[in-house]
């Protein structure tokens, strides 16, 4: 078990000036981005509004999860290459490794551990959290920051071909969503336990009728679990309040990080359950409760 | 940690071939191959060196794709062979990817003619170890590694730490960088690039030749043989100093390798030889040889660095470097650093400049890249 000490979120619509979320940022350190770029300014200013107020001990281990990383910058570094026919520009090129965005959480928060840059498609965010129990568990951490961040799918091409999903469907947003996480329980205000994974929602839906969950349970799916695996699970929480949290707040591939901090930010009681899928078929389940 | 964890398996391609026998005879003879390679893309008319494959996709007459996809098989299937896994045990497998450049090798050939053709087409970074779970029917999950230079080193400290705690039995963790124009072009704008030698640690030396390469090993529970090597610990951590460079005092590094002595309950005394990160350029190797001597003082091991036989693989050096260096103890011997000639005083820390006999020992394995991010590995074997 990780207790939640902290949560925050910087999340909507894309705009075309990254000028506002450098303002954003500014609210909270005095570090001057000059080089930062879409990616690195959108995971800063989710961690920051996350750790406001909470002064995470130095050693707090940072998990930037995401699934396309620097895209803009990458396309950048490329066009210069093989259109312009120049050298990249060295801010440019630093930037196309997405690690340089969990670095500069680490520089303005102060915090010099672990820190990892880290994908696994659709389910990145779920995978990492296993990153931090491991961690945890190894008593190598006593915190951990934990975020989602990924910029807005522009492309109705490659949403459609990737998900077989109809891309109007969707409000395609960008930015980042944070957990601060702690051994301890004192002063938290929530849970997660491991996330457990399945190879069919039948499994899942067993998995779930052994648990001890609160009398309130809150439901939630990523984009991939299709209509059986709903019929499925909702069999098995039958009384679950339901949470879309991507009809609410919109999508983004690290949309997990996002649909767990709404629930927070929510003043329901009780856990939520988000059930989530690869394309793989993998499920994994993730429960998260609200003290 | 809970468990022991050996490298039961593993495979390497790299400029020097993939056929282990003939690494090891090239390395004791202290051969390297090295291609000159042009930067005609952006009309100069001069080239740099780079440590490329022995086969390149040109010799093969395949795509870009099957050509990627190709020398990973290989160097997974060779793993799996060498750990002599069950078809059960390959179904479970769990797959941690470390990589620099992911999957900009198959997509920007196509840059010559479109554009945007990553934000078209790209799956994501966790794409490449998914397809290989598909094309490998392996079930376990995967784990997508993306920090620079240290990517697949932390691919093997998470790894040996799920394995550890007892998350999971066994792993495959893979470290794989092709040639792409875009690590090429970007390190010789940064000016980083040496023309030969390549001699990192040397009072000369005047940066780094990259290299291209995948590795792949088998982390497992079970004792392989009695020689096999064991994950005893690591750490990782992460210097703020600059996004680029380390704190030239070496503090962080000196401070994780620290942390990875203490995770493997081992003291700086019982290290018999450091495999150092060695880029050769002028500040990290200053860098990192402050912190050596932070964490050692007068009872240095002998250090060595392997980069001058296969160039700087960037995210695949953590396996990559792993398993040449493993295999050669196992042989009997620890590499000197090729290319070195000239001693540097103010690095205070002189590489081994011929082979080291060894039977046997704890050695400590560097890797430290951009965005300050620090990881110290620790293996050993009792033979």
């Amino acid at each position: 078990m990780m207790h939640i000490h902290g949560h925050g979120s910087f999340v909507g619509p894309p705009v075309a000036d990254v000028k506002a979320i450098k303002a954003e940022v500014s609210r909270y350190t005095r570090i001057h981005f000059r080089r930062a770029n879409r990616f690195v300014l959108i995971a800063l200013a989710g961690a920051c509004r996350c750790v406001q107020g909470h002064d995470p001990a130095p050693a707090t281990a940072i998990y930037l999860t995401t699934e396309n990383g620097n895209l803009g910058d990458t396309e950048t570094v490329l066009n210069q290459i093989f259109h312009k026919h120049e050298f990249p520009m060295p801010y440019n090129f630093i930037n196309t490794m997405s690690n340089t965005a969990s670095f500069y959480v680490a520089q303005s928060l102060g915090l010099p551990g672990r820190n990892v840059t880290f994908s696994s498609k659709q389910l990145s965010f779920e995978r990492g959290l296993e990153l931090a129990f491991c961690d945890m568990a190894m008593g190598g951490i006593q915190s951990a920051l934990i975020g989602g961040a990924d910029e807005a799918c522009f492309s109705r091409d490659q949403f459609e071909a990737k998900f077989q999903l109809p891309y109007g469907q969707y409000e395609m947003v960008e930015g980042s969503s944070w957990l601060l996480l702690r051994r301890t329980a004192q002063g938290a205000l929530g849970a997660l336990r491991p996330p457990a994974t399945f190879e069919s929602a039948a499994a899942a839906a067993a998995w779930i009728g052994r648990q001890a969950l609160p009398d309130t349970v809150h439901l939630s799916y990523g984009i991939l679990p299709n209509a059986a695996d709903r019929e499925t699970i909702g069999q098995a929480l039958a009384d679950a309040v339901p949470m879309d949290y991507i009809a609410e707040r919109g999508y983004f591939d690290s949309a997990t990080a996002c649909g767990v901090t709404h629930f927070l930010e929510q003043g329901a009681t009780g856990c939520l359950v988000h059930v989530n899928k690869d394309f793989r078929d993998q499920l994994v389940l993730l429960v998260v409760e609200k003290y | 940690m809970k468990h022991q964890v050996y490298i039961r398996g593993k495979a390497v391609q790299c400029a020097l071939g993939g056929d282990p026998e003939r690494i090891m005879a090239d390395m004791r003879q202290g051969r390297t191959r090295v291609a000159e390679t042009p930067l005609d893309l952006i009309g100069l008319d001069y080239s740099r060196p780079y440590c490329r494959l022995p086969q390149q996709r040109v010799d093969t007459g395949q795509d870009g794709a099957t050509y990627f996809n190709a020398i990973l098989d290989d160097t997974i299937a060779r793993a799996i062979a060498d750990a002599g896994l069950r078809p059960e045990e390959v179904r479970q497998l769990p797959i941690f990817f470390g990589s620099t450049s992911i999957d900009i090798p198959i997509y920007e050939e196509d840059y010559r003619t479109q554009r945007e053709v990553l934000s078209r087409t790209s799956s994501g970074y966790g794409n490449i170890a998914h397809e290989v779970g598909r094309r490998f029917d392996m079930r376990g999950p995967c784990y997508t590694f993306t920090t620079a230079c240290t990517s697949s080193a932390n691919g093997l400290l998470f790894a040996a730490g799920m394995i550890a705690q007892g998350m999971l039995a066994r792993a495959l963790v893979v470290g794989y960088d092709l040639y792409s124009h875009l690590g090429f072009y970007g390190f010789e704008a940064l000016k980083l690039i040496t023309p030969p030698p390549y001699r990192p640690f040397d009072r000369r030396r005047q940066g780094i030749i990259m290299g291209e390469g995948c590795g792949a090993v088998i982390l497992d529970r079970q004792m392989p043989a009695p020689d096999a090597f064991a994950c005893l610990g690591g750490a990782n951590g992460c210097d703020t100093f600059s996004v680029t460079t380390h704190d030239p005092e070496g503090g962080r590094i000196a401070g994780v390798m620290t942390e990875a002595l203490a995770n493997a309950g081992v003291t700086p005394s019982r290290i018999a030889a450091v495999k150092a990160h060695a880029t050769g350029s002028y500040h990290n190797d200053q860098t990192e040889c402050n912190g050596l001597r932070q964490v050692f003082g007068g009872q240095m091991p002998p250090v060595t660095g392997l980069k001058p036989y296969i160039g700087h693989t960037v995210g695949a050096c953590g396996v990559i470097e792993l398993v040449l260096f493993s295999e050669a103890a196992r042989n009997g011997f620890i590499p000197p650093m090729a290319g070195f000639e000239e001693p540097d005083e103010a690095l205070g820390v002189t590489p081994l400049t011929q082979s080291l006999a060894v039977s046997g020992g704890i050695f400590l394995l560097n890797y430290f890249g951009f965005g300050g991010n620090c990881v110290s590995l620790v293996i050993g074997n009792g033979r």
